[in-house]
């Protein structure tokens, strides 16, 4: 947890942070990679209690595990994005975010930072990514010679569902 | 959203229930179930809604409301038969006062012309009930534009009285009235006073003040800030009662107020001085400073704070020399305590000196018979309003909603507490032990009335119907009975509040399609009037609404043909006449060779079929050529609790709804039959049932499970078919609280929802239908691209 709340002009230009426009992320990580989210999407954060698998889910559909008396949806992150599946041990962590009226967890093997930063700072996704991960992620932002992707949290829940 | 939007809400909260009131009022005398009561609360119902849309200046709604309440007075006072022809009229102006209502609500335009036609009809039944001649109908009517409405008092049960005040301003100036003013203790609490009141009172022209003080307790029974005094003033003075009434507009509710107005001059009133105790009129004086005797206006502002003194006299313009001589003798009393501490030694006299001002305060009131009396009226109002039946109170849904998820969660955890000490070693016979057990009924008997709370009957959906029915019936020319059943059938409230468009699609199709017309089905053998039977009930743990009609019932060939016209199934499809009778949910069938103005308005019956789904719902069609056809639909009772089977499947705990159970058994290997594919049959008694293997169809295991090694549970569906579900093992029976999945997740085939269970984890609760319907489906190809097709 260093820097947390050290300014960045991540594209280069040095400057006063305009407060208008900055925002705070939570980072966390899947595997060797480093993702945020935005903090006001992000009721809590919690550790691992075992899911109740949900028929006919996709893949990186957990399942659902209960959060005082809600029946939260869990997303395996990583499988969302492309990668291989989490497995899930006691010390994986679930990130509750909440997109309009929906609660969901979000697996991710550990959160490692909350950042502070202004909206300048984020770059669009590179066209080198794939179209997965062009879905899932809003922009990339430079950190310390880190690479953080914002995640879009409101396309990580399956979309038909939600339609239902 | 600001007071004044509030309000409005308000008001059309209350429109929807007074027009529901009239409605039922109107059909109950329809039904010659009707008494005066029912009359009534038709007449105040349509009084309210005027009041109210007064208050927020809905002119062409009150203008309406007026002619039609004229109407129900007729009606009330029994100039008017409630004839067949009468109640026609009055059910199509409810119709019409409800669409004004909503027109006002949602700032839509009405049909101006049609009302204007029914309130012509309207106006001719009054001139009919007055033996007059009745008016051109629909001829403008010159009362719609200068009706007189009540301000938003319409909600009270007591018809304000009016004041004449061309009778009462006549022979101005010299106006008298008498006033009897008896302030309250709440009147002074709120730091109002008497005697500044009189001397406004005084301000508007000449009058004499007399005090009663002869209800002023002994000092012992003297609670300090009680109201013992009355007042009566006689005042002359050019003013109207109303400019009168002004003067005690902020005490008015905080005091008994009577304002009659007097015959003849003003009586000069001999003040019995004989009948005045000395020591109170020294008191007086002494209260009043002593120096001055002119005991207008001046001499009450001496008296403010001070009302439990005695009587104060006023003498008019000139001061009654021998009252001023008497007062000034005053004694040595130095202060209130001393009035007081004088008033309590006056004991034996107080009979004689409350003689003088007692009888008129005693004959005031009965004078009051015909007069205007506001706090009378307040107080039977009160009474009136208090012992009716059923009080109320409006509740947010969202704080509704959250009292029963603590419930739940509380529910949840007493299970789970109980659980685990059993886990620890608690003996079961321990007083720890009995105090779980009567934490658990407790909970349970919470539970039960929270959810009480929300569940609502089916009544305030199936109120609406009537006048579906007659639109419906109206335009298509068909004559329509409509039944209904079970309408007490309690289903929780966001179902009831989505029930009402599938409801109303589904009636629209019943009498559209389902009822032949009058001239056929007199041809048929069959009573002119078709019938439409819409009946809840609770079934398996949902509601159930059929609606059925009387009619020809489905033309299967007809359909079928359709069908493979539209290309909606191959031409050579085999197809079972309930498989037929259910292609009719398809998209973009519709059977009707003329598109009718009812049923041609885009909304097919696969609209209502997924509107149906969306809540978790399902619908299906039975129907016998000749005779008519029944739509069921079934929908979750959600939020409800559930009486469910916990079993094992797999590695999963599963709930299975127990109304769905019909026995359990194990079964054995010779009762297990295979039958094509995967598919097998299991044997019970002389029955051959499909056997459905849970674990696969939730796709908890890939490879099917032994018969012999799980429990069969026998379930019969909604339609009636049994089927066998195989699961692992049983684990118990439990009410559960039911979750939606659907909230932060959606819906999950073959899953009606989610609880907790005592352990913490999440379990999915069966939907046995749907997972035995899929199952079918698995096997059979045809039937899996047609439901692709209607996806």
């Amino acid at each position: 947890m260093s820097n947390t709340n050290t300014p960045v002009a991540a594209n280069g230009r040095e400057g006063r942070i305009d407060h208008k426009f900055a925002r705070e992320l939570i980072a966390f990580r899947i595997g060797e990679q480093e993702f945020c989210v935005d903090i006001m999407s992000v009721r809590e954060i919690r550790g691992w209690t075992p899911a109740t698998p949900l028929p006919h889910a996709p893949s990186y559909v957990n399942g659902v595990i209960n959060l005082r008396g809600a029946v939260l949806p869990i997303v395996d992150l990583a499988a969302r994005l492309g990668f291989q599946r989490t497995d899930p041990t006691a010390r994986s962590v679930i990130i509750v975010v909440r997109v309009d009226q929906q609660l969901f967890g979000l697996l991710v093997d550990a959160v490692s930072d909350i950042l502070t930063v202004t909206d300048d700072a984020l770059q669009p996704t590179p066209d080198l990514a794939s179209d997965l991960a062009k879905t899932f992620v809003r922009g990339v932002m430079a950190m310390e010679g880190r690479m953080i992707s914002l995640i879009a949290t409101e396309a990580v829940l399956p979309q038909l569902q939600m339609a239902a | 959203m600001d007071a004044m939007e509030e309000i409005r809400q308000t008001f059309f909260e209350e429109c929807a229930e007074q027009l529901a009131e009239l409605e039922a009022g109107l059909l109950a005398i329809e039904n010659g179930e009707a008494d005066s009561d029912t009359v009534n609360a038709v007449f105040r119902a349509v009084h309210s809604i005027k009041g109210g849309a007064g208050a927020f200046s809905l002119d062409e709604l009150v203008a309406f409301a007026h002619i039609f309440e004229t109407t129900l007075d007729e009606l009330r006072s029994n100039r008017l038969d409630a004839s067949e022809t009468v109640l026609k009229v009055m059910l199509r102006s409810a119709d019409a006062l409800a669409d004004l209502v909503s027109a006002a609500r949602d700032g839509g335009n009405t049909d101006k012309e049609k009302n204007e036609a029914l309130a012509g009809e309207l106006r001719a039944l009054v001139a009919l009930a007055k033996g007059e001649e009745p008016p051109a109908a629909g001829a403008p009517a010159a009362s719609s534009s200068s009706v007189e409405y009540d301000d938003g008092m319409g909600d009270f049960d007591f018809t304000p009285v009016a004041v004449d005040l061309s009778e009462l301003m006549g022979d101005m100036p010299g106006n008298r009235f008498r006033i009897l003013f008896r302030p309250h203790d709440r009147l002074y609490a709120k730091a109002n006073e008497a005697s500044r009141v009189i001397r406004d009172l005084l301000e508007l022209g000449v009058g004499t003040v007399h005090c009663d003080s002869s209800e002023v307790p002994l000092l012992p029974h003297l609670d300090p800030e009680g109201a013992y005094l009355n007042f009566t003033i006689e005042l002359e003075t050019e003013h109207s009662e109303e400019k009168i009434r002004e003067v005690f507009e902020f005490v008015e509710f905080d005091c008994e107020l009577m304002i009659e107005p007097m015959e003849g001059p003003i009586v000069r009133q001999e003040i019995d001085l004989e009948g005045i105790d000395p020591e109170i009129a020294a008191l007086l004086s002494r209260v009043s400073g002593g120096e001055d005797f002119n005991f207008g206006s001046d001499a009450f502002g001496a008296l403010e704070g001070n009302d439990e003194s005695g009587e104060a006299e006023d003498g008019s313009e000139e001061p009654n020399e021998d009252l001023a001589a008497l007062l000034k003798t005053a004694s040595e009393a130095e202060s209130v305590s001393d009035i007081m501490a004088a008033v309590a030694e006056r004991e034996p006299k107080e009979e004689a000196s409350a003689e003088a001002p007692a009888p008129k305060a005693e004959a005031a009131p009965d004078k009051s018979a015909e007069t205007v009396k506001a706090p009378k009226a307040e107080t039977e109002k009160a009474s009136a309003s208090a012992p009716s039946p059923g009080q109320t109170i409006r509740v947010d849904l969202e704080r509704v909603d959250r009292l029963i998820d603590l419930v739940g969660e509380l529910v949840i955890h007493q299970v789970m507490l109980s659980q685990r000490a059993y886990q620890a070693g608690l003996a079961r016979a321990s007083e720890v032990a009995v105090g779980f057990d009567e934490l658990e009924q407790l909970t349970r008997e919470i539970q039960d009335s929270v959810m009480a709370i929300r569940a609502q009957p089916v009544k305030s959906v199936f109120q609406r119907l009537p006048r579906l029915v007659r639109e419906v019936a109206d335009i298509s020319g068909k004559s329509v009975k409509l039944v209904t059943e079970g309408e007490w059938t309690e289903v929780d409230k966001t179902v009831i509040e989505r029930l009402a468009d599938p409801l109303t699609h589904m009636i629209r199709n019943a009498i559209d399609h389902g009822l032949e017309k009058p001239e056929d089905r007199l041809a048929a053998g069959k009573a002119e009037e078709g019938t439409v039977k819409v009946a809840a009930m609770h079934r398996s743990g949902r509601i159930v609404i059929e609606i059925s009609d009387d009619g020809a019932g489905i033309n299967r060939k007809k359909v079928k043909e359709i069908a493979g016209n539209k290309g909606l199934i191959p031409p050579d499809a085999n197809l079972s006449d309930d498989e037929i009778d259910n292609l009719i949910f398809l998209p973009g069938f519709s059977t009707a060779s003329q598109i009718s103005q009812l049923s041609g308005r885009g909304v097919g019956m696969d609209v209502v079929k997924r509107s149906i789904q969306a809540l978790g719902g399902r619908v299906s069609i039975t129907s016998k050529p000749g005779k008519g056809s029944t739509f069921t639909m079934s929908l979750p009772l959600t939020l409800a609790v559930l009486d469910g089977m916990i079993v094992s499947v797999g590695e999963q705990t599963v709930v299975v709804p127990l109304t769905a159970i019909i026995e359990t058994l194990q079964p054995k290997k010779d009762e297990v039959k295979g039958f094509g594919g995967d598919s097998r049959l299991i044997q019970v008694r002389d029955a051959f049932l499909p056997l459905v293997d849970v674990g696969r169809e939730l796709g908890y295991s890939w490879e099917p499970a032994s018969a012999t090694e799980g429990v069969a549970i026998l379930v019969e569906a909604e339609n009636g078919s049994r089927s066998a579900l195989l699961v692992d093992a049983i684990q118990g029976q439990r009410q559960v609280v039911i979750k939606s999945l659907e909230a932060n997740y959606g819906r999950v085939p073959g899953i009606a929802a989610a609880t907790i269970l005592g352990d913490g984890r999440v379990a999915l609760i069966l939907d046995v239908d749907a997972v035995v319907a899929t199952s079918r489906v698995d096997q059979s190809s045809f039937f899996t691209g047609m439901q692709q097709a209607a996806e």
